[in-house]
């Protein structure tokens, strides 16, 4: 039968040969397992731990109990690692190993030998490990939502303020611009005002020759009798009235 | 006592910028006349190159003789307004209405008089310009005097107030149609600016089924002068009192109906021949185009009039003037309605229809027809055309500057009022 140290070192290699990464065991967040397994490795994100065993009795029974222990403590431990191997001496029967126990829990079961190593019952995942990696992640990822959320409410309302301070300024702007207007249109007024003065004294005789509506003659029929006329000569004066 | 001092009688001015035409001048029996469009001369041309143009933009009579091929009338000859709009960023639009109305401004300023001190103007829009559009035209008027000393003060009224100040009638609906749009304005002492109606139709629905009846008759090449089919509408076309019953009298006396234009200067005659009945579609379109007649013309593509929505309202593109008039009258007081009934006035060259002698059953002139419908809506209302249709808004707005006295200034709100500019 081989050895502990041979079924460990032919494991090592084992899994190296199929691009697994081997893991120091302080690289494992699980100080108080170490001793219980053998070797570690990680496959993508799963951890995988591998215990060997080498039974101290021949008696089949006594190693089927030995192995049904070790299923125990391994589903233990089971949120540590996404997958657990027990390796058994190639020599050992299968009779004496509780497959339906080791199936069940979802541990696998390889045999080492001088010359070769072989899976004989695949490992599950045990799918604690990540459950709770993921509550942690879960617990991370809404907090930083959370604090998103009200980054985007304080800068939603800067906006809004923004907004209306912009609108108000608009605002402020476009009445600037009427008032300036009506200045530059007063300017000119005055402007020209001071050239008219010249002309005042003719103005004021011309006032003496104005035509009153009801004597025109020489207008367009259109004008004469035009009840409109009267009617647009009052026209801000019935305001005042 | 009111009065009228000389200076404004002698410089009052008034201005009606219509679709088509654009009409001027000061008080007279009746203005100048120009068309509302401008050639615009591309440095590219030859012309600008080998007579060395200075101006850009040509208006008035001079158009006419840098007319070329139809392509170069396309490309560069510009109408500004459509149904009595500019459009408000058209550049080139504006300073067609620039050079126009400079145009006119200095082709009556008087020389050698220093009293003249700037012209009284009143401008006539649309019922339906849009603000920008009073500002833009006083903007126009303030650089003119600017550059020339032409304007002392300017104004701005809808063409239906003007129609009615013509018509020497201060209660009134004024339903104004020309080549863009009808607008129906009812008005009493002042327009009735919640009563305003918009309809997109006038002259050029009837130019558009004249051109249809054209190209149906085998004239279709005739179709793209637009001058040509305007003289054919108004030569041929007629308004029916019932279409159905003028129709039917037209194809069972096709010799009397027969409908022939002639068009003077040229060799061109065109004659209907047995679709001399068609006469009728030209007259009909303009008061009632939602007649059944009408779809084989709109699905072959000729444009249907648009609606127009006013306020919550809206008005479909193809309602009858009598409609259009009663929904017009409903949104004022009610005690208002029966005085605007008495007196409806049809303005505008959209209107001037005669009826040839021997046609009086079966053709009717305008105001004939929108009486019909108003009666078949079981409304009693008095309808008259303008005196002058082509020249009422002027007439008008030439009273406006005469009488308004000078201290009544510009309001935006009341949208009256003199822009004094010295």
């Amino acid at each position: 039968m081989v050895t502990r140290e041979v079924i460990v070192s032919k494991l090592k290699e084992y899994f190296l040969e199929r691009g697994f990464e081997f893991l120091l065991p302080e690289e494992l967040k699980a100080e108080k397992l170490i001793a219980e397994f053998d070797l570690f490795f990680r496959d993508g994100n799963n951890v995988i731990a591998v215990k060997a065993y080498t039974p101290r009795d021949f008696l089949a029974s006594q190693i089927r109990k030995e192995l049904e222990l070790i299923a125990v403590d391994i589903l233990k431990c089971r949120e540590y690692f996404d997958k657990v191997y027990v390796a058994v001496p190639e020599s050992l029967g299968l009779i004496k190993i509780p497959r339906e126990v080791f199936e069940s829990a979802g541990i696998g079961i390889i045999k080492v030998g001088e010359e070769r190593v072989e899976e004989k019952l695949p490992a599950r995942a045990l799918g604690i490990r990540k459950a709770l990696a993921y509550e942690e992640y879960a617990q991370k990822i809404n907090l930083i939502r959370s604090e998103l959320s009200n980054l985007a409410e304080k800068m939603g309302e800067n906006v809004l303020e923004l907004k209306n301070e912009v609108k108000f300024l608009r605002q402020e702007l476009e009445q600037l611009r009427k008032s300036l207007k009506i200045l530059e249109n007063e300017i000119r007024i005055l402007k020209r005002k001071q050239t008219d003065d010249i002309k005042k004294p003719l103005q004021i005789a011309e006032k003496s020759e104005e035509i009153s509506i009801e004597k025109m003659e020489g207008y367009p029929d259109f004008i004469s009798d035009n009840p409109w006329v009267s009617l647009l000569a009052k026209r801000g004066r019935e305001d005042e009235a | 006592m009111s009065s009228i001092e000389p200076y404004r009688r002698k410089y009052a001015f008034a201005e009606d910028y219509g679709t088509s035409q654009y009409k001027f001048g000061p008080l007279a029996e009746k203005p100048d006349v120009i068309e509302n469009r401008g050639f615009v001369i591309s440095e590219d041309t030859i012309i600008y190159k080998i007579v060395g143009i200075t101006k850009r933009i040509i208006v008035g009579p001079e158009v006419s003789q840098y007319l070329g091929s139809r392509e170069d009338m396309a490309k560069y000859l510009i109408y500004p307004m459509k149904d009595g709009i500019v459009e408000k960023d058209n550049k080139r639009a504006w300073e067609i209405v620039y050079e126009i109305t400079k145009y006119g401004l200095l082709k009556f300023v008087p020389k050698g008089d220093p009293k003249f001190n700037g012209f009284y103007v009143t401008a006539a829009l649309s019922a339906i310009a849009p603000k920008y559009m009073y500002e833009k035209i006083f903007e126009i008027h303030e650089k003119i005097d600017e550059e020339h000393g032409v304007v002392k003060a300017v104004t701005i009224i809808p063409q239906p107030l003007a129609v009615a100040i013509a018509q020497k009638t201060i209660t009134c609906i004024v339903v104004e149609s020309g080549h863009g749009n009808t607008q129906i304005t009812p008005i009493s002492r002042y327009p009735i600016r919640g009563g305003i109606i918009s309809l997109n139709r006038g002259g050029a629905e009837a130019n558009a089924i004249t051109a249809e009846i054209l190209k149906d008759n085998g004239y279709g090449d005739l179709i793209p002068e637009e001058r040509l089919v305007r003289m054919v509408k108004e030569s041929i076309g007629l308004i029916p009192r019932d279409l159905d019953k003028a129709i039917k009298a037209a194809r069972d006396d096709k010799e009397k109906y027969r409908a022939v234009f002639k068009v003077p200067g040229t060799t061109i005659s065109i004659d209907l021949g047995e679709n001399s009945w068609m006469r009728f579609l030209i007259g009909e379109i303009v008061f009632n185009p939602e007649h059944e007649i009408f779809e084989s013309y709109y699905k072959r593509g000729m444009p249907r009039p648009r609606d127009t929505i006013i306020g919550d309202e809206k008005i479909p593109g193809t309602i009858t003037i009598g409609e259009a008039i009663a929904r017009s009258a409903s949104r004022t007081p009610l005690e208002l309605q029966p005085h605007l009934y008495k007196k409806i006035i049809l303005s505008g060259g959209n209107f001037a229809w005669k009826v040839p002698p021997g046609f009086e059953n079966t053709a009717c002139n305008a105001a004939e027809k929108v009486t019909i419908q108003l009666a078949d809506l079981g409304l009693n209302a008095q309808v008259e055309l303008t005196k002058d249709p082509e020249f009422s808004v002027w007439k008008g707005a030439i009273v406006y500057s005469l009488a308004v006295p000078d201290d009544y200034e510009w309001s935006w709100d009341r949208l009256e009022g003199w822009y004094k500019l010295h």
